[in-house]
Protein backbone atom coordinates (compact mmCIF):
# COMPACT_ATOMS: atom_id res chain seq x y z
CA UNK A 1 0.00 0.00 0.00
CA UNK A 2 1.50 3.32 -0.95
CA UNK A 3 0.64 6.98 -1.19
CA UNK A 4 -0.73 6.62 -4.70
CA UNK A 5 -3.16 4.05 -3.47
CA UNK A 6 -4.38 6.38 -0.73
CA UNK A 7 -4.67 9.22 -3.21
CA UNK A 8 -6.74 7.02 -5.49
CA UNK A 9 -9.04 6.10 -2.63
CA UNK A 10 -9.41 9.78 -1.76
CA UNK A 11 -10.31 10.55 -5.34
CA UNK A 12 -12.89 7.80 -5.44
CA UNK A 13 -14.41 9.00 -2.19
CA UNK A 14 -14.62 12.59 -3.31
CA UNK A 15 -16.24 11.57 -6.60
CA UNK A 16 -18.72 9.17 -5.05
CA UNK A 17 -21.76 9.59 -2.86
CA UNK A 18 -20.09 7.56 -0.12
CA UNK A 19 -19.41 9.38 3.13
CA UNK A 20 -16.96 6.87 4.44
CA UNK A 21 -14.91 3.97 3.20
CA UNK A 22 -13.30 1.47 5.53
CA UNK A 23 -11.42 -1.44 4.07
CA UNK A 24 -9.63 -4.21 5.87
CA UNK A 25 -7.73 -6.85 4.04
CA UNK A 26 -5.01 -9.19 5.08
CA UNK A 27 -4.12 -7.22 8.17
CA UNK A 28 -4.21 -3.85 6.44
CA UNK A 29 -6.96 -1.44 7.32
CA UNK A 30 -7.75 2.00 6.05
CA UNK A 31 -10.64 4.32 6.65
CA UNK A 32 -11.47 7.48 4.76
CA UNK A 33 -14.34 9.79 5.58
CA UNK A 34 -15.61 13.01 4.12
CA UNK A 35 -16.48 14.77 7.36
CA UNK A 36 -13.77 15.36 9.90
CA UNK A 37 -16.41 15.97 12.59
CA UNK A 38 -17.68 12.40 12.42
CA UNK A 39 -14.33 10.87 11.73
CA UNK A 40 -11.60 12.87 13.41
CA UNK A 41 -8.87 10.67 12.01
CA UNK A 42 -9.25 11.01 8.30
CA UNK A 43 -7.99 8.68 7.12
CA UNK A 44 -6.96 6.27 9.80
CA UNK A 45 -4.12 3.98 9.05
CA UNK A 46 -3.28 1.03 11.16
CA UNK A 47 -0.08 -0.97 11.24
CA UNK A 48 1.60 -2.70 9.66
CA UNK A 49 2.58 -0.11 7.13
CA UNK A 50 6.09 0.82 6.35
CA UNK A 51 5.33 4.44 5.65
CA UNK A 52 4.51 7.43 7.77
CA UNK A 53 0.90 8.50 7.81
CA UNK A 54 0.37 11.54 5.64
CA UNK A 55 -1.70 14.53 6.56
CA UNK A 56 -4.72 14.22 4.36
CA UNK A 57 -7.36 15.67 6.62
CA UNK A 58 -9.71 18.00 4.88
CA UNK A 59 -10.06 16.08 1.69
CA UNK A 60 -11.44 18.73 -0.62
CA UNK A 61 -15.04 17.99 -1.38
CA UNK A 62 -16.65 20.52 -3.63
CA UNK A 63 -20.21 21.46 -2.62
CA UNK A 64 -22.89 20.05 -4.90
CA UNK A 65 -24.08 22.15 -7.74
CA UNK A 66 -26.54 21.53 -10.49
CA UNK A 67 -25.11 24.12 -12.78
CA UNK A 68 -23.14 23.04 -15.78
CA UNK A 69 -20.98 25.90 -16.92
CA UNK A 70 -20.74 26.47 -20.60
CA UNK A 71 -19.15 23.54 -22.34
CA UNK A 72 -17.78 25.74 -25.08
CA UNK A 73 -15.57 28.52 -23.75
CA UNK A 74 -13.56 30.65 -26.17
CA UNK A 75 -11.85 28.46 -28.68
CA UNK A 76 -8.23 27.78 -27.85
CA UNK A 77 -5.90 29.19 -30.41
CA UNK A 78 -3.58 26.94 -32.29
CA UNK A 79 -3.51 23.23 -32.67
CA UNK A 80 -1.35 20.66 -30.98
CA UNK A 81 -3.66 19.85 -28.14
CA UNK A 82 -4.10 16.26 -27.07
CA UNK A 83 -7.54 14.95 -27.99
CA UNK A 84 -9.41 12.66 -25.65
CA UNK A 85 -11.92 10.74 -27.72
CA UNK A 86 -14.94 8.70 -26.88
CA UNK A 87 -14.13 4.99 -26.85
CA UNK A 88 -17.81 4.08 -27.21
CA UNK A 89 -21.15 5.30 -28.47
CA UNK A 90 -23.48 6.63 -25.79
CA UNK A 91 -24.79 9.60 -23.87
CA UNK A 92 -22.24 12.04 -22.48
CA UNK A 93 -22.51 13.16 -18.87
CA UNK A 94 -20.15 15.57 -17.21
CA UNK A 95 -21.07 14.53 -13.65
CA UNK A 96 -21.73 11.22 -11.90
CA UNK A 97 -25.33 12.17 -11.12
CA UNK A 98 -27.62 15.06 -12.04
CA UNK A 99 -26.99 16.97 -8.79
CA UNK A 100 -23.26 16.32 -8.60
CA UNK A 101 -20.49 18.62 -9.68
CA UNK A 102 -18.87 17.97 -13.05
CA UNK A 103 -15.80 15.74 -13.03
CA UNK A 104 -13.70 18.42 -14.71
CA UNK A 105 -14.00 22.00 -15.92
CA UNK A 106 -12.02 24.00 -18.42
CA UNK A 107 -8.79 24.72 -16.60
CA UNK A 108 -8.87 21.56 -14.50
CA UNK A 109 -5.56 19.82 -14.10
CA UNK A 110 -5.69 16.14 -14.90
CA UNK A 111 -3.47 13.13 -14.49
CA UNK A 112 -3.59 9.75 -16.20
CA UNK A 113 -6.53 8.02 -14.55
CA UNK A 114 -8.46 11.19 -13.69
CA UNK A 115 -12.17 10.61 -14.32
CA UNK A 116 -13.36 13.04 -17.00
CA UNK A 117 -16.96 12.12 -17.78
CA UNK A 118 -19.46 9.31 -17.98
CA UNK A 119 -20.72 7.86 -21.20
CA UNK A 120 -23.86 5.82 -20.73
CA UNK A 121 -24.85 3.08 -23.07
CA UNK A 122 -27.12 0.16 -22.28
CA UNK A 123 -27.36 1.44 -18.70
CA UNK A 124 -23.69 0.81 -18.34
CA UNK A 125 -22.13 3.91 -16.87
CA UNK A 126 -18.65 4.11 -18.34
CA UNK A 127 -16.36 6.47 -16.52
CA UNK A 128 -13.85 7.74 -19.02
CA UNK A 129 -10.37 8.28 -17.67
CA UNK A 130 -7.64 10.61 -18.84
CA UNK A 131 -4.69 9.00 -20.56
CA UNK A 132 -2.33 11.95 -20.16
CA UNK A 133 -1.37 14.62 -17.64
CA UNK A 134 -2.21 18.22 -18.42
CA UNK A 135 -4.93 20.84 -18.35
CA UNK A 136 -8.38 20.76 -19.91
CA UNK A 137 -8.59 23.57 -22.44
CA UNK A 138 -11.87 22.73 -24.13
CA UNK A 139 -14.88 20.49 -23.61
CA UNK A 140 -16.40 19.60 -26.94
CA UNK A 141 -19.47 17.56 -25.96
CA UNK A 142 -22.67 18.77 -24.37
CA UNK A 143 -23.99 17.28 -21.15
CA UNK A 144 -26.79 14.78 -21.76
CA UNK A 145 -26.21 14.57 -25.50
CA UNK A 146 -25.26 11.52 -27.59
CA UNK A 147 -21.66 11.08 -28.64
CA UNK A 148 -20.25 8.87 -31.34
CA UNK A 149 -17.36 6.44 -31.27
CA UNK A 150 -14.05 8.31 -31.70
CA UNK A 151 -15.69 11.72 -31.26
CA UNK A 152 -13.33 14.18 -29.58
CA UNK A 153 -14.63 15.02 -26.10
CA UNK A 154 -11.82 17.04 -24.55
CA UNK A 155 -8.82 19.02 -25.68
CA UNK A 156 -5.91 18.80 -23.26
CA UNK A 157 -2.77 20.87 -23.02
CA UNK A 158 -0.24 18.28 -22.05
CA UNK A 159 2.10 19.07 -19.20
CA UNK B 1 -36.29 -13.65 12.10
CA UNK B 2 -37.09 -16.42 9.66
CA UNK B 3 -34.26 -18.65 8.43
CA UNK B 4 -34.43 -17.06 4.99
CA UNK B 5 -33.89 -13.57 6.36
CA UNK B 6 -30.73 -14.54 8.25
CA UNK B 7 -27.97 -12.24 7.05
CA UNK B 8 -25.77 -13.71 4.36
CA UNK B 9 -22.28 -14.33 5.70
CA UNK B 10 -19.07 -14.83 3.82
CA UNK B 11 -18.55 -18.20 5.56
CA UNK B 12 -22.00 -19.51 4.62
CA UNK B 13 -21.62 -18.31 1.06
CA UNK B 14 -18.30 -20.06 0.60
CA UNK B 15 -19.69 -23.36 1.86
CA UNK B 16 -20.76 -25.14 -1.27
CA UNK B 17 -19.83 -22.28 -3.59
CA UNK B 18 -18.95 -23.91 -6.90
CA UNK B 19 -17.82 -20.75 -8.67
CA UNK B 20 -14.04 -20.54 -8.65
CA UNK B 21 -13.40 -16.80 -8.91
CA UNK B 22 -16.76 -15.09 -8.52
CA UNK B 23 -17.24 -14.75 -4.78
CA UNK B 24 -13.73 -15.89 -3.88
CA UNK B 25 -13.32 -12.61 -1.99
CA UNK B 26 -16.44 -11.36 -0.22
CA UNK B 27 -17.23 -8.16 1.65
CA UNK B 28 -20.51 -8.23 3.54
CA UNK B 29 -22.31 -5.25 5.03
CA UNK B 30 -25.38 -4.95 7.19
CA UNK B 31 -25.93 -1.45 5.83
CA UNK B 32 -24.07 0.40 3.12
CA UNK B 33 -24.96 3.30 0.89
CA UNK B 34 -24.49 1.34 -2.32
CA UNK B 35 -22.72 -1.93 -3.06
CA UNK B 36 -21.72 -0.53 -6.46
CA UNK B 37 -19.94 2.42 -4.84
CA UNK B 38 -18.04 0.08 -2.56
CA UNK B 39 -17.14 -2.33 -5.36
CA UNK B 40 -15.95 0.57 -7.51
CA UNK B 41 -13.74 1.81 -4.71
CA UNK B 42 -12.31 -1.68 -4.24
CA UNK B 43 -11.86 -2.17 -7.98
CA UNK B 44 -10.01 1.15 -8.18
CA UNK B 45 -7.51 -0.20 -5.67
CA UNK B 46 -6.61 -3.84 -5.41
CA UNK B 47 -9.74 -5.91 -5.89
CA UNK B 48 -9.33 -8.89 -8.15
CA UNK B 49 -11.96 -10.13 -10.57
CA UNK B 50 -14.82 -11.82 -8.81
CA UNK B 51 -14.59 -9.70 -5.66
CA UNK B 52 -18.11 -9.54 -4.28
CA UNK B 53 -19.83 -6.91 -2.15
CA UNK B 54 -23.10 -7.86 -0.48
CA UNK B 55 -25.37 -5.70 1.65
CA UNK B 56 -28.53 -6.49 3.56
CA UNK B 57 -29.62 -2.89 3.29
CA UNK B 58 -28.62 -0.09 0.95
CA UNK B 59 -29.34 3.45 2.04
CA UNK B 60 -28.72 4.79 -1.45
CA UNK B 61 -29.05 1.77 -3.69
CA UNK B 62 -28.21 2.97 -7.12
CA UNK B 63 -30.37 2.92 -10.17
CA UNK B 64 -29.52 4.68 -13.36
CA UNK B 65 -27.95 8.11 -12.90
CA UNK B 66 -28.38 8.34 -9.17
CA UNK B 67 -31.94 7.02 -8.99
CA UNK B 68 -32.57 4.94 -5.90
CA UNK B 69 -33.19 1.23 -5.85
CA UNK B 70 -35.72 0.28 -3.16
CA UNK B 71 -35.43 -2.99 -1.27
CA UNK B 72 -36.51 -4.20 2.15
CA UNK B 73 -33.58 -5.22 4.36
CA UNK B 74 -32.95 -8.96 4.68
CA UNK B 75 -35.47 -10.00 2.05
CA UNK B 76 -33.67 -9.52 -1.21
CA UNK B 77 -30.31 -9.87 -2.86
CA UNK B 78 -28.26 -6.77 -3.46
CA UNK B 79 -24.72 -7.36 -4.56
CA UNK B 80 -21.97 -6.05 -6.79
CA UNK B 81 -19.26 -7.98 -8.50
CA UNK B 82 -15.92 -6.70 -9.79
CA UNK B 83 -15.16 -7.76 -13.37
CA UNK B 84 -11.96 -7.18 -15.27
CA UNK B 85 -12.87 -8.31 -18.77
CA UNK B 86 -10.05 -8.55 -21.30
CA UNK B 87 -12.04 -6.80 -24.02
CA UNK B 88 -11.86 -3.47 -25.75
CA UNK B 89 -14.31 -0.65 -24.96
CA UNK B 90 -16.12 -1.29 -28.26
CA UNK B 91 -17.86 -4.39 -26.90
CA UNK B 92 -18.30 -3.34 -23.30
CA UNK B 93 -21.92 -2.45 -24.06
CA UNK B 94 -22.74 -6.13 -24.39
CA UNK B 95 -22.01 -6.79 -20.72
CA UNK B 96 -25.47 -5.68 -19.50
CA UNK B 97 -27.01 -8.27 -21.83
CA UNK B 98 -24.62 -10.96 -20.61
CA UNK B 99 -25.59 -10.26 -17.01
CA UNK B 100 -29.29 -10.24 -17.82
CA UNK B 101 -29.14 -13.61 -19.57
CA UNK B 102 -27.00 -15.30 -16.91
CA UNK B 103 -29.28 -14.10 -14.11
CA UNK B 104 -32.46 -14.92 -16.01
CA UNK B 105 -31.23 -18.46 -16.61
CA UNK B 106 -30.50 -18.92 -12.91
CA UNK B 107 -33.90 -17.66 -11.84
CA UNK B 108 -35.64 -19.85 -14.39
CA UNK B 109 -33.77 -22.94 -13.22
CA UNK B 110 -34.28 -22.18 -9.54
CA UNK B 111 -37.88 -21.07 -9.65
CA UNK B 112 -39.19 -22.90 -12.67
CA UNK B 113 -40.70 -19.69 -13.93
CA UNK B 114 -40.20 -17.82 -17.18
CA UNK B 115 -38.05 -14.71 -16.95
CA UNK B 116 -38.03 -12.05 -19.64
CA UNK B 117 -35.20 -9.67 -20.41
CA UNK B 118 -36.23 -6.06 -20.89
CA UNK B 119 -33.74 -3.92 -22.74
CA UNK B 120 -31.27 -3.16 -21.51
CA UNK B 121 -31.04 -4.09 -17.86
CA UNK B 122 -34.25 -5.34 -16.26
CA UNK B 123 -35.60 -8.80 -15.61
CA UNK B 124 -39.37 -9.25 -15.67
CA UNK B 125 -41.50 -12.02 -14.27
CA UNK B 126 -45.12 -11.98 -15.37
CA UNK B 127 -44.51 -8.56 -16.90
CA UNK B 128 -43.34 -7.04 -13.60
CA UNK B 129 -39.83 -6.05 -12.64
CA UNK B 130 -38.09 -8.59 -10.43
CA UNK B 131 -34.50 -7.49 -10.87
CA UNK B 132 -32.43 -4.58 -12.03
CA UNK B 133 -28.85 -4.56 -13.18
CA UNK B 134 -26.57 -1.56 -13.08
CA UNK B 135 -23.07 -1.68 -14.46
CA UNK B 136 -20.43 0.92 -13.92
CA UNK B 137 -17.20 0.72 -15.83
CA UNK B 138 -13.91 2.50 -15.93
CA UNK B 139 -12.46 2.72 -19.40
CA UNK B 140 -9.77 4.54 -21.31
CA UNK B 141 -9.47 5.00 -25.06
CA UNK B 142 -8.27 1.50 -25.66
CA UNK B 143 -8.87 -0.60 -22.57
CA UNK B 144 -11.40 -1.55 -19.95
CA UNK B 145 -9.91 -1.19 -16.49
CA UNK B 146 -12.84 -2.71 -14.62
CA UNK B 147 -16.60 -3.07 -14.69
CA UNK B 148 -18.75 -3.34 -11.59
CA UNK B 149 -21.84 -5.46 -12.06
CA UNK B 150 -24.54 -4.45 -9.60
CA UNK B 151 -27.64 -6.57 -9.11
CA UNK B 152 -30.80 -5.95 -7.15
CA UNK B 153 -33.13 -8.95 -7.10
CA UNK B 154 -36.44 -9.04 -5.27
CA UNK B 155 -36.40 -12.44 -3.57
CA UNK B 156 -38.64 -12.76 -0.52
CA UNK B 157 -40.20 -9.30 -0.41
CA UNK B 158 -44.00 -9.56 -0.37
CA UNK B 159 -45.08 -5.96 -0.20
CA UNK B 160 -44.10 -2.95 -2.25
CA UNK B 161 -45.05 0.71 -1.93
CA UNK B 162 -48.40 1.37 -3.64
CA UNK B 163 -46.79 3.19 -6.55
CA UNK B 164 -44.72 0.09 -7.39
CA UNK B 165 -47.30 -2.64 -6.76
CA UNK B 166 -48.36 -2.88 -10.37
CA UNK B 167 -44.82 -2.84 -11.68
CA UNK B 168 -42.72 -4.83 -9.19
CA UNK B 169 -42.70 -8.45 -8.11
CA UNK B 170 -40.46 -10.89 -6.26
CA UNK B 171 -39.63 -14.55 -6.62
CA UNK B 172 -41.74 -15.28 -3.54
CA UNK B 173 -44.71 -13.28 -4.74
CA UNK B 174 -44.64 -15.08 -8.05
CA UNK B 175 -44.03 -18.63 -6.83
CA UNK B 176 -45.50 -18.57 -3.31
CA UNK B 177 -42.25 -20.01 -1.98
CA UNK B 178 -39.57 -18.52 0.22
CA UNK B 179 -36.01 -18.80 -1.04
CA UNK B 180 -32.70 -19.33 0.72
CA UNK B 181 -30.83 -16.26 -0.43
CA UNK B 182 -27.40 -17.75 0.18
CA UNK B 183 -28.13 -20.76 -2.03
CA UNK B 184 -29.63 -18.50 -4.68
CA UNK B 185 -26.57 -16.27 -4.67
CA UNK B 186 -24.25 -19.29 -4.95
CA UNK B 187 -26.17 -20.46 -8.01
CA UNK B 188 -26.09 -16.98 -9.54
CA UNK B 189 -22.35 -16.62 -9.04
CA UNK B 190 -21.73 -19.94 -10.76
CA UNK B 191 -23.98 -19.04 -13.67
CA UNK B 192 -22.44 -15.57 -14.01
CA UNK B 193 -18.93 -17.07 -13.98
CA UNK B 194 -19.70 -19.81 -16.50
CA UNK B 195 -21.41 -17.49 -18.97
CA UNK B 196 -18.68 -14.87 -18.52
CA UNK B 197 -15.88 -17.32 -19.25
CA UNK B 198 -17.78 -18.86 -22.14
CA UNK B 199 -18.73 -15.62 -23.83
CA UNK B 200 -15.40 -13.89 -23.23
CA UNK B 201 -13.82 -16.11 -25.91
CA UNK B 202 -15.74 -14.35 -28.67
CA UNK B 203 -15.80 -11.00 -26.88
CA UNK B 204 -19.44 -11.37 -25.83
CA UNK B 205 -20.71 -11.30 -29.42
CA UNK B 206 -22.50 -14.60 -28.82
CA UNK B 207 -24.68 -13.15 -26.09
CA UNK B 208 -27.16 -11.69 -28.56
CA UNK B 209 -28.99 -14.88 -29.66
CA UNK B 210 -29.43 -15.92 -26.03
CA UNK B 211 -30.69 -12.48 -25.06
CA UNK B 212 -33.08 -12.32 -28.01
CA UNK B 213 -34.50 -15.71 -27.02
CA UNK B 214 -35.34 -14.26 -23.62
CA UNK B 215 -36.96 -11.01 -24.60
CA UNK B 216 -40.56 -10.42 -25.50
CA UNK B 217 -39.91 -6.89 -26.73
CA UNK B 218 -39.49 -7.66 -30.42
CA UNK B 219 -42.44 -6.29 -32.42
CA UNK B 220 -43.82 -4.66 -29.27
CA UNK B 221 -44.82 -1.03 -29.14
CA UNK B 222 -42.75 0.92 -26.65
CA UNK B 223 -42.15 4.45 -25.50
CA UNK B 224 -38.59 5.49 -24.84
CA UNK B 225 -37.58 8.51 -22.82
CA UNK B 226 -34.21 9.61 -24.09
CA UNK B 227 -32.29 12.87 -23.99
CA UNK B 228 -35.26 14.79 -22.65
CA UNK B 229 -37.72 13.67 -25.29
CA UNK B 230 -40.02 10.68 -25.78
CA UNK B 231 -40.13 8.37 -28.76
CA UNK B 232 -42.90 5.90 -29.50
CA UNK B 233 -42.35 3.07 -31.91
CA UNK B 234 -42.04 -0.64 -32.47
CA UNK B 235 -38.96 -2.61 -31.47
CA UNK B 236 -37.57 -4.45 -34.48
CA UNK B 237 -34.40 -5.86 -32.95
CA UNK B 238 -31.03 -5.06 -31.47
CA UNK B 239 -27.79 -4.23 -33.26
CA UNK B 240 -24.64 -6.36 -32.92
CA UNK B 241 -23.57 -3.78 -30.32
CA UNK B 242 -26.70 -4.42 -28.29
CA UNK B 243 -28.42 -1.13 -29.14
CA UNK B 244 -32.20 -1.11 -29.50
CA UNK B 245 -33.64 -0.70 -32.99
CA UNK B 246 -36.89 1.22 -32.99
CA UNK B 247 -39.18 1.77 -35.97
CA UNK B 248 -41.19 4.95 -35.63
CA UNK B 249 -43.09 6.80 -38.36
CA UNK B 250 -41.16 5.04 -41.10
CA UNK B 251 -37.85 5.92 -39.55
CA UNK B 252 -35.38 3.56 -37.94
CA UNK B 253 -33.76 4.82 -34.76
CA UNK B 254 -30.84 3.16 -33.00
CA UNK B 255 -30.88 3.72 -29.26
CA UNK B 256 -27.95 3.18 -26.94
CA UNK B 257 -29.67 4.69 -23.93
CA UNK B 258 -33.15 5.46 -22.72
CA UNK B 259 -35.92 4.39 -20.36
CA UNK B 260 -38.18 1.95 -22.15
CA UNK B 261 -41.81 1.36 -21.28
CA UNK B 262 -43.69 -1.42 -23.01
CA UNK B 263 -47.09 -0.15 -24.11
CA UNK B 264 -49.95 -2.39 -22.99
CA UNK B 265 -52.92 -2.78 -25.28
Amino acid sequence: MDLNYVKRLMKLLSESEVDEIEIEEEGKRIRLARHAATAPEVPSWYPPFGVNPVAVQGVPVTPPSVAFPSATPPSPEGAGYHEIKSPIVGTFYRAPSPDAVPFVQVGSSIQPGTALCIIEAMKLMNEIEADVAGKIVKILAENGQPVEYDQTLFLVEKS
Amino acid sequence: MSPTSTPITSADLKKGLEAKRFGAKVYTFETIDSTNNCARALAGCWATEGTLVIAEHQTAGKGRLGRQWLANPGENLTFSLVLRPTIGPEVVNLLPLYAAVALAETIEQTCGTKVECKWPNDLLIGGKKAAGILLEGSVTNDAVDFVVLGVGLNVNQTSFPPEFQDRATSLRLHTGREFDRTELLQTMLLSLEKRYDGWMKNRFRDVLPSWLAKTSMINKEVTVAVDGSTLTGTVSGVTPDGALILQANGTETILFAGDVTIVDH
